[in-house]
């Protein structure tokens, strides 16, 4: 079907897509607060199982390291790796 | 119904009449199937039935216990919903196929002795080949050639594996297994081969990309899966696996990540979550092989699910590929929306069932105090909330507006779609009703407040790093290419080498055919200079010449002996 609609969805209208990125910061922030009530052992218990995981904003920082690994070392070998999609045939 | 009979020969059985019918009557007759399969499996209740000996092995047609009943629900359910996904398609090979590939999946789940077991292992291995050549496409059938030899390959090993087995210990029982003997390193490949074990994993990435838009749906739900099952029945807590787990876990994430075509990209992703389930494996005990059943049921609806999303895209625009795609969401809101829940169930959000599920995996690895282990799978779990979670939606489905327009994936397919993600949600919305049904009877405290917010923190920072990454250019870019892999080893690498030795071979042959033939001209010249035509061997002489030389011979010959 060719362009038929002229509906102007809300991505497409300039600043919303900053408006997304600023939620997600935002949400950030609001899912470190536990983390910061565990260090004064105020309403939010950790339950850790093991050491690593008293420390203080474990799984965001972690999951923060992980994605940098992994965008690093495919950004890294995606030249070395990278193919032409008939290279094969 | 004939007294246990197994329920995956119900779905076999009833491949054989579809050819017969058409139309609407065709499309109940499928539906009606799986759901015949399931009331079978649930009357049946627990038990063992089929025995009868053969050249005195015992075998076990039907055997449901807990872990198999786990596998054999999952497995009707994706049947069911994969079959409800391809109602549209005319095509009566795919839809036999189908049957045939679910029901013996669905066999080989119940299989009581290894006998059975390789049976139907064999047929999913040959039934499921045609839905990669459902295509028909010349690329689809060099794919599906290489799936078929890999596959067999998997069931001439197992073969191998029961026959040593059989030796070893006279009972053919498909149980729990002590891991060591040349027997069980046969059905650990066999069983590896299908798990897609690192480095032989690259038929997954290769075929499911290349089968029908229905077929990848299909084929994702069962042979890895039937894998699984295989290895958490005859080898819980076997430590070797442990380590092959983890390599999974890890090793398939990169490709994920730089892949362009949303179904490869699912391949790999698949992969990775495989791993979860072989480490869980290896650790064993109840809580990890509970993990294994309850990861594995969640994992078939949220991959089939994704494969329905990025199936209905390639559907209505020809193409799965993220560089070529783009606005989607304008056109398939609906399927987007599916794509957002899949998503939002694999990279395990509270509320649906893989938070509950990789719970399990996750605190298992930690009771045994192998933190390292978990590192590793929660580097997994953040990989596979880029991977899919956030990958196959923003880039296949609300990425920049192309301007192309297409129609909203069939209301059939949507269907599919919905069952799957409502059985995802569900087992999330109510943990305990689903591991009611695991192996082992267990408490289960799925929503701790730290639980759900440890796993929000985890899911926020990897998206502000992705939303950073896109922002900033560094998040790899999108290209129309391949991605090497393994299968580079055999399918350039080996081709060439073979290629080389055929040319030096028959360089050497043209030389050394060369050298003789010269010889054999050397010597017809020299035999006709001195033999031929008119030469002084074959020249006409004289009676009296001759005689005069036979009498010189004769007085040479005298002189000589009696001097």
């Amino acid at each position: 079907m060719p362009n038929s609609d002229n509906r102007t969805y809300w991505l497409d209208r300039p600043g919303n897509v900053n408006k997304l990125f600023y939620g997600v910061v935002a949400l950030t922030v609001v899912l470190a607060i536990p983390d910061i009530f565990a260090l004064f052992n105020i309403f939010y218990d950790k339950h850790p199982k093991t050491e690593i995981e008293e420390i203080p904003f474990f799984y965001g920082l972690y999951a923060m390291i992980s994605m940098l690994v992994l965008l690093g070392v495919s950004n890294s070998v995606s030249n070395f790796l990278k193919r032409d999609e008939d290279y094969y045939d | 119904m004939i007294e246990g009979l197994n329920p995956g020969i119900i779905l076999i059985l009833g491949a054989l009449i579809v050819p017969l019918t058409s139309g609407f009557i065709r499309g109940i007759l499928l539906l009606a199937l799986p759901v015949l399969g399931l009331a079978q499996l649930i009357m049946l209740g627990l038990g063992s039935w089929g025995q009868f000996e053969i050249m005195g092995m015992q075998l076990t047609v039907t055997h449901i216990d807990p872990l198999s009943r786990v596998f054999g629900l999952i497995f009707h359910v994706a049947a069911f919903a994969g079959i409800l996904y391809s109602l549209h398609v005319k095509d009566t090979m795919q839809h036999v196929a189908t049957l045939i590939y679910a029901g013996s999946a669905i066999g080989a789940v119940f299989a009581g002795d290894l006998i059975t077991l390789f049976t139907f292992w064999e047929i999913t291995a040959v039934s499921s080949v045609f839905l990669i050549w459902a295509s028909r496409t010349e690329r689809s059938f060099k794919s599906g050639i290489r799936y078929l030899i890999i596959q067999v390959t998997s069931g001439v090993v197992l073969l191998g594996g029961i026959a040593l087995y059989a030796a070893d210990t006279g009972s053919i029982k498909f149980e729990t297994m002590e891991f060591g003997s040349l027997a069980t390193w046969f059905f650990l490949i066999a069983f590896g081969i299908k798990a897609a074990f690192p480095l032989l994993h690259n038929w997954v990435q290769d075929s499911y990309p290349e089968a029908t838009v229905t077929g990848s749906v299909i084929l994702s739900a069962f042979t890895t899966k039937l894998a699984i099952y295989a290895l958490a029945r005859s080898f819980p807590g076997t430590d070797l696996l442990i380590w092959i787990g983890v390599v999974m876990v890890i090793f398939p994430v990169v490709h994920a990540t730089l892949e362009n075509d949303l179904r490869r990209t699912m391949a790999y992703s698949l992969n990775s979550q495989q791993g979860f389930m072989i480490i869980a494996i290896g650790i064993g005990g109840d809580l990890a092989i509970n993990g294994v059943a309850a990861h594995a049921t969640i994992s078939i609806l949220y991959t089939c699910l994704m494969f329905m999303v990025t199936g209905a895209a390639l559907y209505r625009t020809g193409t799965a590929k993220i560089t070529e795609l783009g606005g989607l969401y304008k056109s398939m809101p609906v399927t987007s929306t599916f794509a957002i829940l899949g998503a939002l169930i694999i990279i395990a959000a509270p509320l649906t069932g893989a938070f509950a599920t990789k719970a399990l995996i996750m605190s298992a690895a930690l009771d045994a105090k192998m933190v390292i282990l978990w590192l590793a799978m929660l580097f997994g779990a953040v990989a596979v909330i880029d991977n899919v979670g956030l990958k196959i939606p923003l880039f296949g489905f609300f990425s920049k507006d192309n301007g192309k327009r297409f129609q909203e994936a069939p209301l059939h397919m949507l269907l599919a779609m919905a069952v799957m993600a409502g059985f995802g949600i569900f087992i999330g919305l109510s943990p305990a009703t689903f591991f009611a049904l695991l192996p082992t009877p267990m408490e289960s405290h799925t929503y701790t407040a730290s639980h759900v917010v440890t796993q929000l923190q985890l899911i926020a920072f990897a998206v502000l790093i992705f939303a950073l990454a896109l922002r900033t250019g560094y998040y790899p870019k999108m290209r129309d290419s391949i991605t090497l892999d393994f299968d580079w080893i055999y399918r350039k690498a080996g081709k060439m080498a073979l290629t080389k030795t055929s040319s030096i071979v028959a360089n050497f042959w043209d030389q050394t055919k060369g050298f003789g033939l010269m010889l054999v001209g050397w010597a017809i010249d020299k035999a006709e200079k001195s033999h031929g035509e008119g030469q002084a061997m074959s020249r006409t002489v004289s009676s009296g010449y001759a005689v005069s030389v036979i009498l010189i011979l004769f007085g040479i010959a005298l002189v000589v002996i009696y001097a």
